[in-house]
This record gives C-alpha cells, structure tokens and sequence, in this order.
C-alpha cells in the first residue's frame, strides 16, 4: 500500500512539474512566434508528420517527366507563391520567414531533399497543421505541384540566372515596383549621385 | 470572455505581431564604390555617407543585370546593394553595379 501511495505522490510531482514547466515556457514565450523550436519540438512534429503522410502518397512517384520546361514552370511557380516564406533560393531566410514559428526549412539541405517525391507533393497538396505551411490542393491543379516538386529538387543547383528571373517572378508591392524603378535608373547613370536626397533606404 | 473569443483575439494578436515582422531591417543602399576587399565593400552613398557591407559566399553579383563576380566591380562603379542586417553588420545579399557612363564633352 505505501509503495502504491509513493508512486502515486511522485506521478502527481511529475505531473505538477510537467505543469510548471509547460507554464513557465508559455508565460516566458507568450504566443510569440519569434521563437525557435526545441529539438523535442522539431523531432516530435517531424515524426506526427511522417506518420500522418499515407504510406502510399510518400511512394508516389512524380508522374511529371523531368524537363527543362518543367523545371521552369515549377520556378515561376514558386517564384510567385512560394518564395515570399521560402525564398526563391529555398533558404528559408525571408521577412515572413524568420518570422514564422516554426521557421521554414533551408530546402536545399537533407531534411527536405531527404523526402521522398511524393512526400514533398503531399505537404504541397495538404499544407502542415500549425505552421505557416498552408495546403494548396486545388482540384484539376496537381501537375503544377508535381512541377513544383521537380523544383524543389533543382534547389541545392539553382544558379544566379534563375534567381534573377525569379525575381522578375516575385509579387511586388506598387512601392517596390517603384523603388525598382529608381534603382534602374541610378544604375543607367539617369540619376546623378550629387542631385538625390538620402542615402540607402529601407526596403519597405 | 468565452473560450472561443479568446482563441480568436490570441490568433489575431499573433497574425498581426506577423504582418509587423514582414517589414523586416532590409536595406538597399545607392552609391559609389570607394574600396573593394576580399570580404566587404565600403561605398559612398548619395549623401556622401561612406558604409561598409560584408560579402558573404551567397552575395549575388550583377553588372547590368547579368550574373557577375566580385572581380568584375571596380572603384567608382555604381552599386545597388541589397543588405540585410546581421548583428552589427551589414551582410549584401545583392550587389547590382555598372560602369559609370561617359563624361559628355564640354560644349562649345
């Protein structure tokens, strides 16, 4: 009988320190997404995610034949609704990016090419509960996602030439458009360097 | 306050902490380039401010907007640097440049 009432005081202790614990983190952190997941965290939903992707969507293989046209369809594809959280070089380092809890990942290292085909077009497709990962699944479009797939493989390859025209791709704000403007024009000699107020500038 | 209106306003809360973030501390500066090193720039802005930015191994180089190297830059060029701010320093992400025109010749 006491051996039965000490394990239940210590389970109610640990339960109660589990508590605190949980507490403590929520009132230090709040709700804030600036924070950067512990490695439980991370290691914890990577394993909810590989369980919750079907074994038959991870085997999929891509239907989309890897091409040159394809593999430029699905960059401006991505130049235009993927880079603003990704980057158009798949790092992860962007305003929203950085600003995301969890961060996106740098999908040009193993934790993603790791993934298998048809696991990238799952996540694609279906997006990932609680993060910035929205599902993009739209009936008649899944050839785009495949396209996108055989991109995020391009990734750890992407040349200078691609970031360029992706960024041509990207969606600007009438501001940016503008700025880009300006910049043009000091780069053609049209502004001169004497006659323009202010120096550098904040992007936005 | 019900449970549900409190959900709501902690989302709304946190998108918008989000939409204030995506401002960012990006900078993009317009000059002339003074000194070129192996891993920084110092250049003149229009206000005749002189800034120094780190190069990194993923600073973007290009002269008229084709894809150029750190080698093609030259003293006086004209630069738009895209910079993003890392501690105290400012790291270039992009460094677009090109040689500065002609003067025209004096007229009569």
């Amino acid at each position: 009988m006491r051996m039965r009432q000490r394990i239940l005081v210590i389970l109610v202790l640990m339960t109660a320190a589990a508590a605190a614990w949980t507490a403590r983190q929520i009132l230090h952190d709040g709700v804030s997404a600036r924070a950067t997941p512990t490695r439980l965290e991370i290691a914890a939903a990577r394993q909810v995610r590989h369980l919750a992707i079907p074994a038959g969507a991870r085997a999929t293989v891509n239907p989309v034949p890897a091409s040159a046209e394809a593999l430029r369809e699905g960059m401006l594809h991505f130049a235009d609704h993927c880079a603003a959280c990704h980057g158009n070089d798949g790092n992860g380092e962007t305003d929203y990016g950085r600003g995301m809890f969890p961060k996106p990942p740098d999908m040009c290292l193993g934790r993603t090419q790791e993934l298998s085909d048809g696991e990238l077009f799952w996540i694609i497709e279906n997006g990932v509960r609680f993060t910035g990962m929205p599902a993009f699944s739209e009936p008649g479009e899944q050839e785009e996602s495949w396209k996108l797939v055989r991109f995020i493989r391009h990734l750890p390859a992407i040349r200078a030439e691609e970031i360029l025209e992706m960024r041509r791709g990207n969606p600007k704000t009438a501001e940016e458009r503008a700025e880009e403007q300006e910049e043009e024009k000091f780069l053609r000699g049209e502004n001169p360097l004497e006659k323009s107020p202010g120096s550098g500038h904040h992007h936005h | 306050m019900t449970l549900p209106a409190l959900l709501a306003m902690t989302i709304a809360l946190a998108l918008l902490a989000g939409g204030a973030m995506a401002h960012g501390d990006k900078k993009h500066l317009l000059g002339k380039v003074l000194l070129i090193k192996a891993d920084s720039l110092v250049v003149e802005t229009k206000d005749g401010k002189t800034v120094e930015v780190k190069l990194s191994s993923s600073t973007i180089f290009l002269k008229d907007e084709k894809p150029a190297q750190l080698a093609d830059l030259a003293i006086g060029d004209r630069v738009v640097v895209h910079t993003a701010t890392k501690g105290l320093d400012l790291i270039a992400a992009e460094v677009h440049f090109s040689t500065p025109p002609a003067p025209k010749p004096p007229k009569d």
